[in-house]
C-alpha cells in the first residue's frame, strides 16, 4: 500500500503496519479483531484512529507492541518500525522496543500504575529498565519529568501513592512514564476516557506539546473525532476491524467518503444546532467478529447499502481525485453535503 | 492551555485533603495485642529456653518430688510420671513445636508460593500441569499420608517438618496462584510489559508487592494449621521421639495420667489451644487490615 501523508512523502516511515491481522481463539471460534490493516506513519506524524468500540482500535495499538495475552492471541502481517519487523520478534528484541523507543498511555490511569509504589519510584523505574542509570539519577529524572508534564510541586508528589492522586494527575504520571526514555512513537490509547471533560483537554494538549518537543510521532486511538480533528495530521477510521477510511484530517471532514465516517460526524453534537436537538444515532450494531458476514461489515447498517454491498467487501481504494484519501465503499458519497440532513430519515 | 495553572491548584488542593491512609485504619484492639503477646512470649521461650531459670526437661527428679507431685515452689507444674519438671517440659515443647511450625509453614510458602506466582502469571500447559499436581495432592487425605511416610522413614524433627511442609504446598498454591491471577490481569501489569520489563522484573516489582500481603496472612493461618496437625500426630504416636518434647508428644504421655495428674495434660492443651487461637486471631486481624485496602483500589 502506498499511503503517504503530507509528511510521508518526503522520509521513509518510521512505522509500516502491512496486513496485520490479529485474531484471538475463543470458545465461539475464532474472533479477527484486526483484519488486514496497512498504514505508515512518518517520524513526528499523528495519526488518529477512530471508531466505535469493538472496531480494533485498541487491540491494533497492542498488536504493534506485541502486548495480548499470548496463548489465545495470532498475530499475522508485518509491523516494521524503523526497518525491523516487530511481528514474531524476539522476546528480547521486543523488550528493547518497548519503553524505549515505542511506549504507550493507557486508557484508565487508574488501573495502569502499581497501587504499591510511589509514582517517582514507577517513572524512576521505566528509566532504569533502559537506560541503566543509578538510582539516584533516575530519581532526580523522575521529578524533572514529572515537573514537565505539568505535576505542581514535582518532588512532593514524587513520592505520593497512586490512590493519592486525581485521575488527571495520574495520567500525566503515566505520560511521565512513557515519556521517560524518549522515545520516537506514542502510542495514546483512549488517553482521555476516564477523564472529566476539563482535564481532558489539558491531557491532550500535554500529549500535542510534548510531541511537538520531542518531535515523536503519535498514534492517538479514540471515539471522539472532535479529538482527532485538531490534533491530527491523518485520520484512520476503522470499522470492524477493518480500516474503511484513512485521510489527512481535513480532507477528511470536507469531503466524507465513507457511510460510516459520516455517520460518526452525524453523531457529534453541534454548536450551531438549536440546544436539545435529538442526535442522530446510528442505527443497529457492529457485526460478530467471529461470524462475520460476506460483503460490507457496515451495510446492515448502511442508509446506501445495495446488493453488491451485501454480497462482496469493498477492497480500500484511492480516490480518484485525491490519492491520499483512502476508503473502503462501493458507493462513495459523492460530493460534500450536509451531514446532518437526510441520512436519518431515510434510514429509519 | 487556558489557565492551566488554576486546574492545577485546584487539583492539589483537592489531594491534600484526605488524611494518609495510616490514620484511617482500624485500631487493631486490646485481643489482638494479648495475641501477640502470647506469640510473643513463646518465641521468647522457645528460642531462650536454654538461658531461663528452667530445670533440664529430662532431668529427673526422683526423691523431691517424686513422680506426679502437684505443683510446688520448685516446679510450678509439678512433675510426670517419670518426675522430670512440666514446666520444663512445656517451655523445651514450644520450641520443638514452633520449629516444626515455622519450618513447615517456610516449606509450605517457600514452594507453595512461587510456584503460584508463576504459575498464574505464564500461564499455559505449565499452569495446566502444575496444578493439575497440587489439585491431586489436595485431594489426599493428608493425615493418612503423613503417617504413612513417617512410618517408613522414621520419627525425626526434620521428616515431620518436611512432609507437614509438603503437605502444605497444595492449599498456599492454590492460594497464591488465585491471588496472582486476579493481579497479572490488572492493567499496570500491561503497563509495566509497555515499559518493556522483564518477566522477572514485572513479577518481582509488579505482583509479589501486591501479592505479599495475603502471603503474610496465609503464613500465620497455616503455622497454626501445622502446629495442630503436628499436635494430632504426636497424640497418634507419630511426631518426634520420645524423650524430646513437643506438645502433641506431652499430650500423648500425658495419657496413663491424667485423671490424676491435672497439669500432665491441661499445661500442653492449654498451650495449644492459647497458641492457635492467638495465630488464628492474628491472622484474621491482619486479613481485615488488607482487605478493606485491596478492595479500595
Amino acid at each position: 500500500m502506498s499511503t503517504s501523508g503530507p509528511v510521508a512523502g518526503s522520509h521513509p516511515a518510521l512505522l509500516s503496519v502491512g496486513d496485520l491481522r490479529t485474531s484471538f481463539s475463543t470458545p465461539r471460534g475464532t474472533l479477527v479483531a484486526v483484519d488486514g490493516v496497512s498504514f505508515e506513519l512518518a517520524r513526528g506524524e499523528t495519526l488518529g484512529v477512530v471508531g466505535e468500540s469493538g472496531s480494533g482500535k485498541t487491540v491494533l495499538a497492542r498488536s504493534i507492541l506485541g502486548l495480548l495475552p499470548g496463548a489465545r492471541t495470532t498475530i499475522e502481517g508485518s509491523v516494521r518500525f524503523d526497518g525491523d519487523e516487530l511481528v514474531g520478534a524476539s522476546a528480547q528484541a521486543m523488550r528493547a522496543v518497548r519503553g524505549a523507543r515505542i511506549s504507550m498511555v493507557f486508557q484508565d490511569p487508574m488501573s495502569s500504575l502499581n497501587p504499591v509504589h510511589r509514582v517517582g519510584n514507577q517513572i524512576a523505574e521505566a528509566l532504569r529498565v533502559h537506560l541503566k542509570v543509578s538510582r539516584r539519577v533516575a530519581r532526580e529524572a523522575a521529578i524533572g519529568l514529572l515537573a514537565q508534564v505539568g505535576i505542581p510541586s514535582p518532588a512532593e508528589r514524587a513520592r505520593a501513592y497512586p490512590l493519592q492522586l486525581s485521575g488527571g494527575m495520574r495520567q500525566r504520571v503515566m505520560i511521565a512514564i512513557a515519556l521517560a526514555c524518549g522515545p520516537e512513537l506514542l502510542l495514546a490509547d483512549e488517553p482521555t476516557t476516564g477523564l472529566d471533560v476539563t482535564i481532558q483537554a489539558q491531557i491532550l494538549d500535554l500529549l500535542e506539546d510534548q510531541r511537538r518537543l520531542r518531535q515523536m510521532a503519535m498514534i492517538l486511538v479514540t471515539h471522539d473525532l472532535g479529538v482527532v480533528a485538531t490534533r491530527t495530521d491523518r485520520v484512520m477510521v476503522m470499522y470492524a476491524g477493518r480500516v474503511v477510511e484513512l485521510a489527512p484530517t481535513a480532507r477528511l471532514f470536507e469531503h466524507v467518503r465513507m457511510p460510516y465516517t459520516e455517520g460518526l460526524l452525524g453523531s457529534m453534537p453541534r454548536l450551531d444546532e438549536p440546544s436539545h436537538t435529538r442526535l442522530a444515532a446510528i442505527p443497529g450494531r457492529p457485526p460478530d467478529l467471529v461470524t462475520r458476514p460476506a460483503g460490507c461489515a457496515f451495510s446492515p447498517r448502511c442508509p446506501y447499502a445495495t446488493a453488491q454491498c451485501h454480497a462482496a467487501s469493498p477492497p480500500l481504494v484511492a480516490d480518484p481525485a485525491d490519492p491520499d484519501h483512502l476508503y473502503a465503499c462501493w458507493h462513495p458519497i459523492a460530493a460534500a453535503r450536509d451531514l446532518h440532513a437526510p441520512r436519518g430519515a431515510d434510514a429509519r | 492551555m487556558p489557565e492551566p495553572e488554576s486546574h492545577e491548584a485546584l487539583d492539589a488542593a483537592v489531594e491534600e485533603a484526605p488524611a494518609p491512609l495510616a490514620e484511617r485504619r482500624d485500631p487493631m484492639g486490646a485481643t489482638f495485642w494479648v495475641c501477640m503477646g502470647w506469640l510473643g512470649l513463646l518465641a521468647v521461650v522457645a528460642v531462650f529456653a536454654k538461658y531461663l531459670p528452667l530445670q533440664d526437661p529430662n532431668a529427673p527428679n526422683y526423691l523431691d518430688p517424686g513422680a506426679n507431685a502437684g505443683p510446688s515452689l520448685g516446679h510450678l507444674l509439678g512433675t510426670d510420671a517419670l518426675t522430670r519438671d512440666i514446666l520444663s517440659r512445656l517451655a523445651y515443647g514450644a520450641r520443638i513445636s514452633l520449629v516444626i511450625g515455622i519450618g513447615a509453614t517456610a516449606i509450605g510458602i517457600g514452594i507453595g508460593g512461587s510456584l503460584g506466582m508463576l504459575s498464574a502469571y505464564v500461564r499455559g500447559r505449565f499452569d495446566a500441569g502444575v496444578s493439575l499436581v497440587m489439585y491431586s495432592g489436595l485431594a489426599f487425605p493428608a493425615i493418612i499420608a503423613v503417617i504413612a511416610v513417617i512410618s517408613f522413614w522414621g520419627r525425626s524433627q526434620w521428616h515431620v517438618i518436611l512432609v507437614l511442609g509438603l503437605f502444605s504446598v497444595p492449599l498456599i498454591f492454590r492460594l497464591v496462584r488465585a491471588a496472582t491471577l486476579s493481579c497479572a490481569t490488572k492493567e499496570y501489569v500491561t503497563a509495566a510489559k509497555s515499559q518493556g520489563a522483564t518477566a522477572l522484573r514485572v513479577v518481582a516489582r509488579d505482583i509479589f508487592p501486591n501479592v505479599a500481603p495475603s502471603l503474610v496472612v496465609y503464613s500465620v493461618f497455616t503455622l497454626g494449621g501445622v502446629i495442630a496437625t503436628e499436635g494430632a500426630l504426636a497424640f497418634l504416636g507419630f511426631s518426634v521421639l520420645p524423650p524430646t518434647p513437643s506438645w502433641g508428644t506431652l499430650i500423648y504421655d500425658a495419657s496413663n495420667d491424667a485423671t490424676t495428674n491435672l497439669p500432665l495434660i491441661f499445661a500442653p492443651a492449654i498451650a495449644i489451644f492459647l497458641t492457635l487461637f492467638s495465630l488464628n486471631y492474628v491472622g484474621e486481624r491482619f486479613r481485615r487490615r488488607y482487605e478493606p485496602l485491596e478492595s479500595r483500589l
